[in-house]
């Protein structure tokens, strides 16, 4: 039992460790970024740490990025359990907003308490989540198409479709006619804030509750351990008797939902009505959050919280200093691309180990 | 309706058709590079757009358009290096790495073009290529006009699929590299540089794709716009597994793809008053459906599988 815990932390330590020089990487290389265009990194980086943690209002916003944040970046590591690669969270994250704006424009006069609105608002976000990620995962499943491309070009399509629904006047735009977005939601609809003095609302505790479902799902059920067999060995995962196609279906459609989720919960907590640009890029940059904390629930709610700050902080930086927020995604893939590639170093020690002893290598 | 089938509204369709059909042939034309040699052409999209960046600030500060088409090129190489030497060399998954490539492009464009061009309402903006009707060519009929009257970066994609289409089926080179996308482990065996072949094939992806970004800022548009590339990297993926891995095959799925760009510009012009939202939705719509029909195709197979020496499938 105890040599058990020791080789667990152990391991756990390689993979802190990892993490840790896969982000002094990533912050070096945006460095060298920034002085390519002539900025002082010292001064960007200070400015962003300032801008992320420096005041209370400060934490609070970083917190309420994390949020959506930490739901997408669930999403994303419940799809690459099941070996799919769900690059559309992003998509699937306006299906939702769609989703839970359309149920509130349905019961906006309808009286019903907070929360039975916030509930059904939220579960309808959940289900056209679930749809946009359907499709993928069916294309996939039945026809062996990628579902990197078929989840790029749904994005595209819902984002062209909110954009035709919230344009001036268009079918769910505000009466106004004025500005392209739907009418601000109804009060009881609004998600309560849960930090006294600032904006921080309840999303950021269901985040968390859906980070406590997910590891409760992929590691007491038997829904989350076929979606795991299938992602580790599909062909011994068909032969244990699982249906491949079904179960890469349900993953999709999950992914979808809980991305739904995060749409849902952006648009109750944070901006109350629906427009194009609601997403700067969530649904990519949960790819890194999910990456960075190694699909584990709970490293998922560090990098969130990590990326959370790095959006807060580079957004306080563009306003202060001038220098462009966009570093901010620069920084993102960087560290996807580090924490990757030192992953594969890190496995490639283990398969020398294996040739010294004059074995083959098993692919 | 019935003014939609005279000539004077179907040459402009159709020369736009060829027009729209360039950007997708460079991506498709070097997406194959890749694909045939086993490794997924994932990542074209972000070479596309660091292609588009590269050639338009070289062409906005030098005025040379062909200086800017080489720089888009290096950029486009040098940015799909970072993707082979992580997907051929470590063995990452490729769509993993193709997708942090796509990220990193998008970061890295618009950061410098925010840097060097600041934000503002009107677009910074360059002499794209134009029009050079080609000697006796452009004379036949309809088929001049409509393939001849075109840019130069055109022709140069007819030239490239021709070069494709007898690099891969005519030389010993060529189908060298296919033997190591059909079967890396055999191609080995015949003491191949897999990896290296491998990796220099994704060089050349990179090299044509940038071209590929770089016809949409400086033969399309003129200038460059945050993510321009919208897609059509990912589109080319589709079309080349719609064309059967084959480059005469893609260059007749860009056509399609060129096509339906072409029918969406036209729609509104020939008075049909759907939202503009719906027109651009069809490109994207048009690659679902080609994913739903031809779903991953006959790809090689040994694509994607990841190659070391020594190593078995067991």
């Amino acid at each position: 039992m105890k040599d058990k815990l020791l080789s667990f932390l152990k391991s756990q330590l390689k993979s802190i460790i990892l993490i840790i020089v896969a982000l002094i990487c990533s912050f070096a290389a945006a460095a060298v970024v920034l002085l390519f265009a002539g900025y002082n990194p010292v001064e960007a980086f200070e400015s962003i740490l300032a801008g992320a943690i420096g005041s209370r209002t400060a934490i609070a916003q970083s917190f309420g990025k994390a949020t959506p944040l930490m739901i997408l970046g669930i999403s994303v590591a419940v799809a690459f359990k099941g070996s799919s690669f769900n690059i559309g969270a992003e998509g699937q994250f306006y299906a939702g907003a769609l989703g839970a704006v359309l149920c509130e424009m349905a019961l906006h006069n309808s009286g019903l308490p907070s929360a039975a609105i916030i509930t059904l608002c939220l579960l309808s976000a959940f289900l056209l989540g679930a749809v946009w990620g359907m499709i993928p995962g069916y294309l996939k499943a039945s026809r062996g198409a990628s579902e990197v491309v078929t989840t790029v070009m749904l994005t595209s399509v819902i984002l062209l479709l909110v954009g035709f629904l919230v344009s001036q006047g268009g079918p769910i735009a505000e009466p106004r006619g004025i500005y392209p977005e739907t009418q601000e939601i109804v009060e009881s609809a609004r998600l309560p804030y849960i930090w006294k003095g600032t904006r921080l609302h309840l999303g950021f505790a269901i985040a968390l509750a859906v980070v406590a479902a997910s590891y409760f799902f992929l590691e007491k059920t038997t829904g989350g351990y076929k979606i795991k067999a299938t992602g580790l060995n599909p062909n011994a995962a068909a032969y244990g008797g699982i249906s491949v196609g079904m179960v890469t279906i349900s993953t999709m459609m999950l992914s979808g939902a809980i991305a739904g989720l995060a749409g849902g919960v952006e648009v109750l907590g944070t901006s109350w009505k629906l427009y194009v640009n609601l997403s700067p890029g969530y649904g990519y940059n949960a790819i890194a959050v999910a990456l960075l904390g190694r699909l584990s629930p709970i490293g998922i709610v560090f990098s969130a919280l990590l990326f959370g700050m790095l959006n807060t902080g580079c957004n306080q930086m563009a306003r202060y200093i001038g220098i462009p927020n966009t570093i901010a995604a620069v920084i993102q893939a960087l560290v996807l691309l580090f924490v990757v590639g030192f992953s594969i170093l890190e496995n490639k020690t283990f398969s020398l180990k294996l040739k010294k002893k004059g074995g083959t290598v098993c692919e | 309706m019935n003014n939609l089938l005279t000539w004077a509204t179907l040459l402009p369709l159709l020369q736009a058709t060829i027009r729209m059909a360039a950007p997708y042939t460079f991506a498709a034309i070097g997406g194959i590079y890749s694909d045939k040699a086993g490794v997924s052409s994932i990542e074209l999209e972000g070479l596309l757009l660091i292609g588009a960046f590269a050639g338009f600030v070289t062409v906005y500060f030098t005025q040379n358009l062909l200086l800017g088409v080489l720089a888009a090129a290096l950029a486009g190489m040098l940015l799909s290096a970072i993707y082979a030497y992580m997907v051929v060399f470590l063995g990452s998954k490729a769509a993993l790495i193709g997708t942090a490539v796509m990220l990193l492009a998008g970061g890295i464009t618009s950061f410098y073009y925010r840097s060097i061009f600041g934000v503002s309402v009107e677009y910074p903006s360059i002499v794209p290529f134009r029009n050079v009707p080609v000697p006796l060519l452009s004379k036949i009929p309809f088929i001049g006009d409509i393939f001849f009257r075109q840019n130069l970066l055109v022709y140069l994609g007819y030239i490239l699929v021709v070069v494709t289409w007898f690099f891969f089926s005519k030389t010993a080179l060529g189908l060298q590299c296919r033997a190591m996308g059909e079967n890396p482990f055999a191609a080995d065996t015949l003491g191949l540089p897999v990896r290296k072949y491998r990796f220099i094939n994704v060089l050349v992806t990179g090299l044509i794709a940038g071209i590929s970004g770089a016809y949409l800022s400086l033969a399309a548009s003129g200038s460059f716009v945050e993510n321009m590339s919208s897609e059509k990297g990912y589109a080319a993926f589709a079309i080349i597994i719609l064309g059967k891995y084959s480059p005469v095959g893609a260059f007749l799925g860009c056509l399609l793809f060129g096509f339906a760009d072409a029918f969406q510009l036209n729609l509104q012009a020939l008075g049909f008053n759907v939202p503009y939202q719906f027109m651009l939705m069809l490109p994207y719509l048009f690659t679902l459906i080609v994913m739903f029909v031809s779903g991953s195709g006959n790809q090689p197979e040994g694509h994607g599988k990841f190659f070391r020496k020594g190593a078995q499938i067991l």
